[in-house]
């Protein structure tokens, strides 16, 4: 049943995400040519870059310039709407969703509450991974029209002796790091979860509510956001109280072991918060569901 | 024929200080057509959303076909809002689709077939259909299933005649005849001769249930008539 709520989930998200995404990289495309075609590469080795950009700026009749100038206020503007439409997304697809008319549908079908909860959460992560990978691409995109030789740069990428010396580089400097790596990878998913669940359980804290349903919702994150800054920070200060009183233990290891325990530690925590927002979310939207 | 399909034990819903629904005692059986008859805000609105699981009884017991609401209900229960429910970036041919994936009982043909003579082709978005059109399709999508109960929360009212015995006809020939038929309403005269059984609500309570023959038989008179008389003081 997740599978086919998914599959209904994505078209609607698809729909408004994708054209934007396609633009995105378009715009990255014509702003990356024309940045390229700006760049004297005959005066790089004596002008510095941020100069070079002044230079250019004091320039605006050329046509070129202008234009470079145009599409890089286009680019700027692409990528905020970008972000700023995934995130309306994520509360649209929630709000309007289940909590509004189409929650009469949604909440009539033969699914738990929970199963819709998740499928909207997988989707929505789905989506706000593509939107990172999106943006990773068009700002790469961006740098090979900045760089003086993009074509040789590529190359150097793509080179396997280049990565076999880079991970060699690694392995002797961190023995350790795929395992940071991993730690990294998993602590990034879990928080954005709980991220993405908060807001969720924001939303049903705020159902709960009479009317001014939306305001009540923005309450609920404020507050939620204050008192998980205020036991992170009490949390906080005991650690580091901890680390003082135990200095005289401390080996060369330590660092890295601490660095571990940080993350560990960090992972923990978002599944904690993770958990206790999906329960809330699944719990008023089983008990207390009362559409308008 | 006398197998009961919905069965309502001191059902009880308040939401804070209002009590909408006051202990509720009910037995409905398959096969019928019944109409859920009251005032706005008498609680009708109410008995159906806790039907179909979109609220939580306060207290009390109600069940569907043996089973307390949930999945297995839900799954059972064809509901009619009284509001569209449909994303409207949805085309027929999508909307066909969901109800296909998530109602085992639902006919695609027999939807194919009402869309078809209500002139809806499949590739027509709903964002861009009148409003009427939007309620008809929601009503032929609803009744192309074979549910064993079927939830209609006033799908009458707002609409002009015409519409009214379109809605009305595409009911009466679509219905599962094994399963149940709960209209709610205040219109009572269009909808009598449809009827097989009365439910009379008022403020959360049932002031009556009985089969439209008897109440023509008994109090010689109409069901709307008795309507306009119990109700004479609540409106």
């Amino acid at each position: 049943m997740i599978k086919k709520l998914c599959k209904y989930e994505f078209r609607s998200i698809f729909r408004t995400i994708i054209p934007i995404y396609i633009v995105v990289i378009a715009v990255s495309i014509i702003t990356s040519i024309s940045i390229a075609m700006n760049v004297d590469y005959a005066d790089v080795k004596y002008v510095d870059n941020s100069v070079q950009w002044a230079i250019e700026m004091n320039l605006p009749y050329k046509l070129q310039h202008i234009f470079t100038f145009v599409m890089s206020l286009a680019y700027f503007a692409v990528m905020v709407a970008l972000f700023v439409l995934t995130v309306v997304i994520i509360l649209q697809r929630f709000y309007k969703g289940l909590l509004c008319d189409e929650g009469y549908l949604m909440f009539t079908l033969p699914v738990k509450p929970w199963q819709l909860i998740t499928s909207k959460g997988i989707t929505a992560f789905v989506m706000t991974i593509l939107s990172g990978i999106v943006s990773c691409i068009s700002i790469f995109i961006m740098m090979l029209g900045s760089l003086p030789y993009p074509l040789k740069f590529l190359a150097e990428l793509f080179s396997l002796q280049n990565w076999v010396r880079i991970f060699g580089q690694l392995n002797e400097t961190v023995p350790m790091w795929g395992v940071y790596v991993l730690e990294f990878i998993i602590l990034v998913i879990i928080s954005s979860l709980a991220s993405l669940y908060q807001i969720y359980a924001s939303m049903a804290i705020g159902h709960l509510a009479k009317k001014n349903r939306i305001l009540m919702s923005v309450v609920a994150y404020v507050a939620i956001s204050m008192i998980l800054s205020f036991v992170g920070g009490i949390f906080g200060v005991f650690s580091a109280l901890t680390i003082q009183s135990s200095q005289n233990y401390l080996s060369i290891n330590a660092g890295e072991a601490f660095l571990h325990a940080l993350l560990i530690f960090s992972v923990i925590t978002s599944i904690i918060e993770f958990v206790v927002f999906f329960v809330i979310t699944e719990r008023i939207l089983s008990k207390k569901l009362n559409l308008e | 024929m006398n197998n009961i399909l919905v069965s309502a034990r001191s059902l009880t819903k308040t939401y804070q200080h209002i009590t909408a629904l006051n202990n509720i005692n009910l037995e409905i059986g398959s096969g019928k057509i019944v109409g859920l008859l009251g005032p706005n805000g008498s609680g009708k609105t109410t008995f159906i959303k806790l039907l179909c699981g979109l609220l939580q009884p306060t207290s009390g017991m109600l069940t569907v076909d043996g089973k307390s609401i949930g999945t297995q209900t839900k799954s059972v229960i064809s509901y009619l809002p009284d509001r569209m429910f449909i994303a409207d970036w949805f085309k027929a041919c999508d909307l066909m689709e969901f109800f296909a994936d998530f109602y085992s009982d639902f006919d695609k043909n027999k939807a194919m077939e009402m869309l078809s003579t209500l002139g809806i082709a499949p590739n027509d978005k709903i964002k861009t259909m009148s409003k009427g059109t939007k309620e008809k399709i929601q009503l032929a999508m609803i009744m192309s299933r074979k549910a064993k109960l079927y939830l209609l929360d006033e799908p009458i009212a707002g609409v002009d005649q015409a519409a009214r015995d379109f809605i009305l006809n595409t009911i009466l020939t679509n219905y599962n005849e094994e399963g149940t038929v709960i209209i709610s309403t205040h219109l009572i005269s269009d909808i009598e001769r449809v009827l097989d059984e009365a439910i009379f609500l008022q403020n959360g309570n049932i002031v009556r249930y009985d089969t439209v023959d008897n109440i023509r038989e008994q109090e010689e008179k109409s069901v709307d008539q008795l309507f306009r008389e119990i109700f004479a003081y609540g409106m």
